[in-house]
């Protein structure tokens, strides 16, 4: 009976499918056809660099685009709206920016783009390294966009309907502003944007990005290295939209971090990403960071600081060891120093204290803000996919990944497993959440695929001490997301489920659990980990949070300046401070990876 | 430009690819969505799969079941896809479904939503061996790992569905 259940409900997707398969795209295929198309690419760009070639009769008008630094670039603006195969930027010697910073320094940016041609444009990257005046080239910014959809396709009568057409990438560089923008069907959009400079002017510390590399083992995805040709810009939308055709902007950054403002532009319809408008202000916005945009980081609170850490571009190994802290006294990012560990699968970073703590397998390295340098402090540790499963207890770093929970006391050099916590099935593996509640680690969790209830415990000295189980009342299948789903304020350690099921806080005076509310709202699965604000949890999603207030036993709906998906969030102790988000069109169907970032304060 | 005659290795092997990428590409698919329930993603990690096949088509034409190879890089693809973004990736897919949905029975979206809700491994087995129909042997050799691994979680996996969507299994 279930077999044939199981049988017959698989057989009803398949006959969804398409009965012929669509054309894997050439130029993914063949490293002959993509040395052709590259060619073919090149002659392209060198018609269009001669003038052989244009996308309109009238000749097209030379722009003088005037930065935030004062510094101008002059350069050709293309006045039609230009087919989706057609190329405006390629392969050319010639594709160097030269230009002169406010303090006299000589720059000039090379680009290293390798643009990944697919039957959707899933991936697109580049690398911007800039010459100094000391002959050095540090690479300043990595700009990918890789495993996304940046399509405008749309669902109808069960069919997924893709544009196709060639896609191609160009890269603005202002002294201070960086964008990246990839052509599609849409038209040109911002693949990344704002990479401003230090208040005092100049260009960014130099940053130094391990070069980008797949190194699955299975898969090597194709790029091309091309030199960029002609220096073209792309005109706004609006004052606010980067990314637009005649009119539509899928992505709303202020102009005045990209672009100078482009008043002739016509009003644009935009996108947005949430349920909710996002407020048409910038009063909320903070300087972007200084750094690629990246998924799976870590984002933490060291008192004075917001860090952002590692990740990986384009949601991809290897992650990234480096970060940036924005300090929201002086409202300015700086760059932090490079780990001394190599981009690996996954590291995970932790405030412990007073300095930061990154692990991965390689080693575990620790990170003094006041010294402003690196230390190896112990061996390597596999790490938790999910950031909710290390946590400082105040006297040692946590760490629950696929083995076990481990613990790192702080003074050694080794980490140490615990015994097994115990949950559900013996040998079974576990998803969960590690809190600390009054100086006590608490393991919460349960064998891996049960999502009915959560089973809790203890760490003492005398080893794990089981608290009471928390029945949800789960029996529909649920995703089990934990992390995001337990957060510890006012003394209690409390967990939710959905708008369907109560809210329930164990209190460790009276070792038991009780229902303080009897409903959630819609989003509080949460895309992202909770945040204690004060004596409140505020669960952010898609642009909106749901705030839980153990005074008056409700949870509220809030509406949160940005509106990505899966914008990292620490509370300072009167604001919130936010970083990043991954936004998807308005029809869903794609996405990307920004470093926008916001303030707010509740009651905002 | 360089033109190619037909019996040049380099052509014949497009040709090869292609009558194994036809062959194969709407079963893969069908076990890419099993996998992650969106058929966007699907689509693309269906196209990922074939590419990095053709790739190597050199050395994975010349296997025994080259369709076992493909699904394991799907399936490793997959697997690795939603363990990364974690619950970034579900709230997506939960926004998207919506929106993007194919429209199956009520009994089938429980059903795939309980293949879901199982551990990676077990799911994969589930899938593998009633969608795709593969023995387990073959399952093993998509898998890389031992036959009597597979008939451990096909078994749990069976229980746990039981359980799931209240059957005996």
């Amino acid at each position: 009976m279930l077999d044939e259940r199981i049988r017959r409900s698989l057989a009803e997707a398949d006959s969804l499918f398409p009965d012929e398969a669509p054309e894997l795209d050439d130029r993914r295929r063949s490293p002959l056809v993509v040395a052709l198309g590259a060619a073919a690419f090149a002659v392209v760009v060198v018609v269009l660099a001669t003038g052989l070639f244009r996308g309109s009769e009238e000749p097209d008008p030379v722009v003088t685009v005037p930065t935030t630094a004062g510094t101008t670039v002059t350069t050709t603006v293309p006045t039609t709206t230009v087919p989706s195969t057609t190329v405006l930027a390629g392969p050319s010697p010639e594709s160097t920016v030269s230009g002169r910073l406010p303090d006299g320094t000589q720059f000039r940016a090379l680009f290293e783009p390798a643009i990944e041609m697919t039957r959707l444009p899933a991936g697109i990257s580049a690398a911007i390294a800039v010459d100094l005046a000391d002959g050095t080239s540090p690479v300043v910014g990595i700009t990918t966009f890789s495993h996304g959809r940046i399509d405008a396709g749309s669902f109808e009568n069960d069919r997924y309907l893709v544009p196709t057409g060639d896609w191609t990438m160009r890269i603005e560089v202002y002294p201070h502003v960086l964008a990246a923008l990839g052509s599609g069907p849409l038209g040109w959009q911002a693949l990344q944007a704002g990479i401003e400079g230090s208040p005092a002017g100049g260009l960014p510390a130099p940053q130094l990005h391990p070069p980008f590399r797949w190194t699955s083992d299975d898969e090597v995805p194709l790029q091309m290295s091309l030199d960029f040709g002609p220096f073209v810009v792309q005109r706004g939308c609006g004052e606010l939209a980067v990314a637009c055709n005649e009119t539509r902007a899928v992505q709303v950054i202020p102009a005045d971090r990209v672009f100078a403002p482009a008043p002739e532009w016509p009003d644009v319809d935009v996108w947005v990403e949430s349920p909710e408008p996002r407020p048409e202000t910038d009063e909320y916005y903070l300087p972007p960071g200084l750094f690629a945009p990246r998924g799976g980081h870590d984002v933490l609170w060291t008192g004075s600081e917001m860090v952002v850490w590692g990740g990986a571009e384009g949601d991809r190994p290897p992650d990234l060891v480096d970060g940036a802290a924005f300090d929201p006294e002086t409202s300015a990012w700086r760059i932090l120093p490079r780990a001394p560990l190599e981009p690996s699968t996954l590291t995970r970073a932790v405030w412990a204290g007073d300095e930061m703590v990154v692990i991965s397998e390689e080693a575990t390295a620790a990170y003094d803000p006041v010294s402003d340098g690196w230390r190896i402090v112990a061996e390597g540790l596999a790490p938790p996919h999910a950031p909710g499963l290390v946590v400082w207890t105040g006297d040692a770093v946590a760490l629950w990944n696929d083995v076990g929970i481990h613990v790192l006391p702080q003074g050694s050099d080794a980490w140490v497993q615990l015994p097994d916590v115990g949950f559900g099935e013996g040998g079974d593996t576990y998803q969960g959440a590690l809190r600390v509640l009054d100086g006590v680690l608490y393991a919460i969790g349960n064998a891996s695929g049960i999502c009915e209830g959560r089973e809790a415990a203890a760490w003492t000295s005398d080893g794990w001490f089981t608290v009471p189980a928390v029945s949800l009342r789960t029996a529909e299948l649920a995703d089990c997301s934990f992390p995001n789903q337990t957060a510890v304020v006012g003394g209690r350690m409390i967990v939710w489920e959905d708008e369907t099921h109560p809210t329930m806080a164990y209190d460790p005076a009276t070792d038991s659990w009780s229902e303080i509310a009897t409903i959630t709202l819609p989003g509080t699965e949460g895309a992202q980990g909770p945040v204690a604000i004060g004596d409140r949890i505020l669960v952010p999603q898609w642009g909106i949070a749901a705030v839980y207030d153990p005074v008056t036993g409700e949870w509220t709906q809030v509406r949160l300046p940005g509106s990505g998906l899966s914008t990292d969030m620490v509370w300072t102790g009167d604001e919130v401070l936010m970083w990043g988000a991954a936004c998807c069109y308005g029809d869903g169907s794609g996405g990307f990876r920004s470093v926008d970032a916001w303030r707010w304060r509740p009651g905002d | 430009m360089v033109q190619r005659h037909v019996s040049d290795p380099v052509v014949r092997a497009a040709r090869d690819f292609g009558q194994f990428y036809r062959s194969e590409y709407r079963a893969v698919l069908g076990l890419a969505f099993a996998l992650c329930r969106d058929r966007g993603v699907a689509e693309e990690l269906v196209q990922e799969g074939f590419t990095a096949a053709f790739r190597r088509w050199d050395e994975v034409g010349r296997m025994d079941h080259p369709g076992a190879w493909v699904r394991r890089v799907v399936t490793n693809h997959a697997v690795s896809r939603f363990r990364r973004l974690g619950a970034e990736a579900r709230a997506l897919v939960r926004a998207r479904r919506a929106q993007s949905a194919p429209a199956l029975s009520p009994d089938a979206v429980a059903v795939w939503d309980a293949i879901r809700a199982l551990p990676a491994r077990q799911a994969e087995v589930v899938v593998l061996a009633y969608f795709a129909d593969l023995s387990h042997g073959d399952i093993a050799d998509v898998l890389g790992c031992a036959v009597e691994t597979v008939r451990s979680h096909l078994k749990r996996g069976r229980a746990r569905l039981g359980a799931l969507l209240g059957e005996e299994s």
